[in-house]
């Protein structure tokens, strides 16, 4: 009995030293007790008006719209277990470039005002429930429509200038209080959804302030949708501003940080071309792949 | 041939117990002490409810119950299996749900599976017995044998666990997963132990193993759930467990 009492504790102690050999950063659980926060910016300028993609009937501002409702919803559906949500993210979405070039919380209905709730808060005060469809395989190679409830958080804006310098100093306070709370959790993620004409001076230097805040785990990641009027082809997590299509985007993906290695394992089993300078930068595509991938444990590798 | 069967399981912590996603059959196993099973032959599974869908722990349910009344056996597999998944869609709730509960059931509920066999010998196997065995994603299966891991199924070494395993969804696409489905059969001797794991603590013992030890001893210590959950919770806090819900059912051959 005695030899067998020594050889658990000497497994004990081996196990502990593989594991500091092996410790990474972006590995925080994220659970109720130690959630993750997203911070959603949202550009409302004027410039928002625009056509989007060079689709003369479709304006960017209703593209981010349609963006973020899809974005929340994924998180939502993402949290939800049974007929609960799981409190695993804190959520925000920040508006800049409404009236008076302001920069505040930009939900409407019964969140109205407030900068960052628990997700099953979110889940349960959309300000209303659209109906929509969609298609989806049918089993035997082909598809059929379903139709879809789609919640509404979020309307089209478009007014005034972009102050994304003063909107990210915004997000910086936010943040900082957030990072007080949960110093161990998984670093918060902020997606700046925008047109990428910044009027309030180049926002380079707050963005990498707001990189250089952290919790235990690692920096606080910035990742950037750029919605253009330019005719380019959709391009997802880019590794070189080389073939951007203008300084704009050039200057959005300068911003963005590099993605994790873990995210770049996901990315990667997620069919994405992926390199090791890839970034959380997106031009014209959707942004829904970068919520995914987050774990909050085991995710079926079928799951669509 | 005289099996004795015994199931540990813990869920994660931070957890209650009915957030616990894992099952295993027969539920007559469940008890502290190893059991004699009598028959001739003896099926036995594990399942994991993946995290991300939501109802998996009622899927999981399902499916080990189907395994371990040779839903899993039969030739007729696929109509089986299309029975076995709306048998989850009768179990659900008719009550009516928020919109997000309603999204997500249409993304159907995911598992893994775990199935062992064990056949008596007959009189036209010369061996000591056979075991076949049914597996899809990362619920494991190990063999010890002279005490030696001789067998580990269907992963092989601990880099192969990921967060994103190919799983049986509850829904759509009977065929084509099921023609994923992995099957093996082994001869059997005496003395042969099997463990049969949920991802977490099949990497450990993975790991383990890979660092030249003989986790099976450890795990044969655990006299009670008290044993058990005291080491469980040591792993995880030293980082060297991921914290996921775990079950372990260890069968012996004698």
């Amino acid at each position: 009995m005695g030899k067998n009492i020594f050889h658990i504790k000497a497994l004990y102690i081996n196990n502990v030293n593989i594991n500091r050999g092996n410790i990474m950063v972006y590995s925080a659980e994220i659970s109720r007790r130690s959630p993750t926060c997203f911070i959603f910016l949202i550009d409302q300028s004027g410039s928002m008006e625009d056509p989007f993609g060079g689709d003369k009937t479709k304006k960017k501002a209703d593209s981010v719209a349609n963006a973020i409702n899809k974005l929340l919803q994924n998180l939502v559906i993402k949290c939800a277990k049974g007929g609960e949500v799981r409190d695993y993210f804190h959520v925000g979405v920040i508006g800049y470039g409404y009236e008076n070039n302001g920069v505040g919380p930009a939900f409407s209905g019964p969140l109205l005002g407030k900068d960052l709730v628990p997700i099953s808060e979110i889940a349960n005060n959309p300000s209303r429930i659209e109906e929509r469809t969609k298609k989806i395989e049918d089993g035997a190679g082909g598809l059929v429509d379903q139709t879809i409830k789609f919640p509404i958080w979020f309307d089209s804006v478009a007014v005034n200038g972009t102050p994304m310098c003063k909107a990210f100093t915004y997000v910086m306070k936010i943040l900082e209080d957030w990072l007080n709370e949960y110093p161990n959790s998984y670093p918060p993620i902020v997606i700046n959804i925008t047109d990428g004409e910044s009027t309030d001076g180049t926002p380079l230097d707050i963005s990498e302030s707001i990189k250089s805040l952290s919790t235990s785990d690692g920096n606080v990641l910035l990742f950037n949708v750029h919605l253009s009027s330019h005719e380019s082809n959709p391009i997802l997590f880019a590794d070189s501003s080389e073939n951007l299509p203008d300084e704009y985007a050039k200057l959005l993906f300068e911003m963005s940080s590099t993605l994790p290695e873990y995210m770049q394992n996901v990315a990667k089993m997620e069919g994405h071309s992926i390199s090791s300078s890839s970034r959380g930068f997106v031009f014209n595509a959707d942004p829904v792949s970068v919520i995914q991938f987050l774990d909050i444990g085991t995710r079926p590798s079928n799951l669509r | 041939m005289i099996i004795y069967a015994n199931v540990l399981w813990l869920q994660k912590d931070g957890y209650s117990k009915e957030e616990y996603e894992d099952s295993y059959c027969p539920k007559r196993i469940s008890k502290k002490k190893f059991r004699y099973l009598e028959g001739d032959y003896f099926h036995f599974a594990i399942a994991d409810g993946a995290t991300e869908t939501s109802f998996s722990k009622i899927w999981a349910n399902i499916l080990v119950h189907a395994y371990c009344s040779g839903k899993f056996e039969s030739e007729n597999l696929i109509s089986n299996f299309i029975q076995i998944q709306k048998k989850w869609k009768n179990q659900l709730s008719k009550k009516s749900l928020p919109w997000y509960a309603e999204e997500k059931l249409k993304m159907g509920a995911y598992s893994s599976l775990l199935g062992v066999s064990i056949f008596k010998q007959d009189n036209d196997h010369p061996s000591y017995g056979t075991a076949r065995i049914v597996a899809m994603g990362d619920s494991c299966v190990f063999l010890v044998r002279d005490n030696d891991l001789v067998y580990s199924f269907p992963i092989k070494e601990s880099k192969e666990f990921n967060n994103r395993p190919m799983l049986l969804p509850s829904i759509n696409n009977s065929q084509q997963i099921i023609d994923l489905l992995v099957k093996e059969k082994i001869e059997l001797k005496k003395n042969d132990q099997f463990f049969l794991m949920t991802d977490a603590m099949a990497c450990w013992f993975l790991k383990t193993y890979e660092d030249g030890h003989k986790p099976w001893i450890i795990i044969n210590h655990f006299k009670t759930k008290k044993s058990f959950i005291s080491y469980i919770s040591k792993l995880r806090k030293d980082g060297d467990l991921k914290n996921d819900d775990i079950t372990l059912l260890t069968i012996k051959i004698t």
